[in-house]
């Protein structure tokens, strides 16, 4: 039973999925204290990450609120960044919320998420773990955040996106995003499905006095589907899976300045987040099928502003979404037949 | 293609180096040795009656110990920074009901083929010591000879094995039988410092 094996491997998939190596955390241990206690632990523990992929999800969809022509089409790569709150990088443990793990020493303590700081053995406070006689079984330091920030500009989850937006009839454009099924890792260790679906329509056409205005204006529906498998030890059959959807609704507004767009979103946007570890897992004192089933889930108002600068058929863009989990987004892409712009039309009838 | 794409993405978007601090942690868990066996004879004229001090000093050996667990077995000597004694408790296990003593203890840590003095002590009603009696705390390490301490640590760390030797003397002993044959297991509670880069 490795003490730092797995969770982290999982976590750090979503901290960097080029290098999971260091991102090891046994939860085999949390096991040791029953299941609903590892569940509630590694709750905690894993919140930031599982709110922030939630978050990033809902973001990155649009770089302008006005559709292509028909047939008019982009293509954008974007990674999503959802930044952790300072709240997020803690949490409180209190001895009367579990039955099988307490500290050591006190009865409550701040203990870091997996985006807190990356304390040494000798700033954690220590766990003991014990059976259901209430016998030790082990002592453990408290897990550790991975410390980001003290190496990255930001505390952020990302989220990558891959997207193909295509202009149908009367101002609208539907919006994919997809890959399919792929693995990554040198033994397949990692696979990724990715599915969304999006349309933007152009309301401003619908709107006496406002169509004549000098910007563009549409509502924006988004979905997506985020899926991601990893294998934990092919031997025993252990895998975790997450799968993250996520749906937003905003009206959108953007505003074509030569070569920029400002453009600007506002709406609600919700996110249900389930983790779960499948196979077979055994502790020593027992032995526990599927033991982590967890589900986070957010939502509320999501206001965004963003800039792109179009050069020729690249577009170049970046966002910033407000809401719990602040998220930026950066992105390329290639766009073609963008709609006609009313931007150029008179305001006065005749001028 | 697309695999190559989505990592060319990711590698480009993202810092690939998740950190150079690496994750510490200490595993703590109490490890119990094998019981050794100890034998202290009485002549059969003292049989029923007090004794002061037995007549002969007993020598026995623990088999070789190796503390450890599946916990610690997990990580590669690199991944193990060192390992901490923090208490070592001892229980008597079988003797004779009826027979009573006191028992002059030295323990003497043998690793390596080189043998240092844990401690000299006497163990009061040997026959009632059937909980663990605390011999070493290290908040508190009082005679505990700190320098076997660190052998014991050494071991752990370098994955070798020690023998703990014990000469026994009983004392103010009341034997009903010629001979009791009992046990003495030990607890150490050790703490192993990780460090997964």
């Amino acid at each position: 039973m490795k003490i730092y094996t797995r969770i982290l491997l999982i976590a750090g998939l979503m901290v960097s999925m080029a290098n999971v190596s260091k991102a090891q955390f046994d939860f085999d241990s949390f096991l040791e204290a029953g299941l609903t206690d590892a569940n509630k632990l590694l709750e905690a523990y894993m919140a930031p990450a599982f709110q922030g992929i939630g978050y990033g999800v809902n973001a990155g969809w649009y770089n302008t609120a006005r559709p292509h022509k028909t047939l008019g089409f982009d293509l954008n790569i974007s990674v999503n960044a959802a930044i952790v709150p300072t709240s997020g990088e803690f949490f409180t443990f209190k001895n009367s919320d579990y039955s099988n793990v307490k500290l050591s020493n006190g009865t409550s303590a701040q203990l870091p998420t997996l985006f807190g700081p990356n304390l040494g053995a000798d700033d954690l406070p220590e766990l003991t773990f014990m059976d259901n006689n209430g016998n030790e079984t082990i002592r453990i330091s408290a897990p550790t955040g991975l410390g980001l920030e003290e190496e990255f500009p930001a505390n952020a989850v990302p989220s990558p996106m891959v997207q193909l937006g295509i202009g149908l009839i009367k101002g609208t454009d539907l919006k994919i995003r997809y890959t399919p099924d792929i693995s990554l890792g040198d033994e397949d260790e990692v696979n990724v499905k990715l599915f969304g679906i999006g349309v933007m329509h152009d309301i401003k056409q619908y709107l006496p006095v406002v169509n004549k205005l000098p910007f563009d204006l549409s509502m924006f529906v988004g979905y997506t589907n985020l899926k991601t498998g990893f294998v934990i030890d092919s031997d025993l059959n252990q895998t975790a899976e997450f799968e993250t959807k996520g749906t937003v609704v905003q009206a959108l507004v953007s505003k074509k300045l030569a070569l920029l767009t400002v453009y600007g979103g506002l709406g609600y946007a919700k996110s249900k987040t389930t983790f779960g570890l499948k196979g077979v897992y055994t502790t020593e004192t027992s032995s526990y099928t599927d033991p982590i089933d967890l589900a986070y889930e957010n939502g509320g108002v999501k206001a965004n502003v963003g800039l792109r600068i179009r050069l020729l058929f690249l577009n170049i863009f970046g966002e910033y979404s407000f809401q719990e989990y602040n998220t930026a987004t950066v992105g390329i892409g290639l766009s073609f037949r963008e709609g006609a712009s009313n931007t150029n039309i008179p305001i006065v009838p005749g001028i | 293609m697309k695999k190559n794409l989505l990592l060319i993405l990711l590698m480009a978007t993202i810092i690939s180096a998740c950190g150079e601090a690496g994750i510490q942690s200490d595993i703590s868990q109490a490890v119990e040795t094998d019981p050794v066996t100890v034998t202290i004879d009485v002549p059969a004229q003292f049989v029923g009656q007090f004794i002061d001090v037995a007549p002969n000093p007993v020598t026995v050996r623990t088999e070789e110990i190796n503390i450890t667990s599946d916990e610690f077995d997990e990580y590669s000597g690199d991944e193990l920074k060192r390992f901490t004694i923090n208490k070592i408790w001892y229980k008597i296990e079988d003797f004779d009901q009826g027979n009573e003593a006191d028992l002059d203890v030295t323990l003497n840590i043998i690793s390596g083929g080189s043998s240092t003095e844990l401690l000299e002590t006497t163990i009061v009603d040997a026959h009632l010591k059937t909980e663990d009696v605390q011999l070493f705390d290290k908040a508190a390490p009082g005679d505990v000879n700190p320098a076997a301490i660190s052998v014991i640590e050494s071991s752990l760390l370098n994955g070798t094995s020690f023998v703990i030797e014990m000469v026994l003397t009983g004392k103010n002993m009341t034997f009903q039988s010629t001979s009791d044959t009992f046990n003495f297991r030990f607890k150490f509670d050790v703490t192993a410092r990780v460090q997964l880069d």
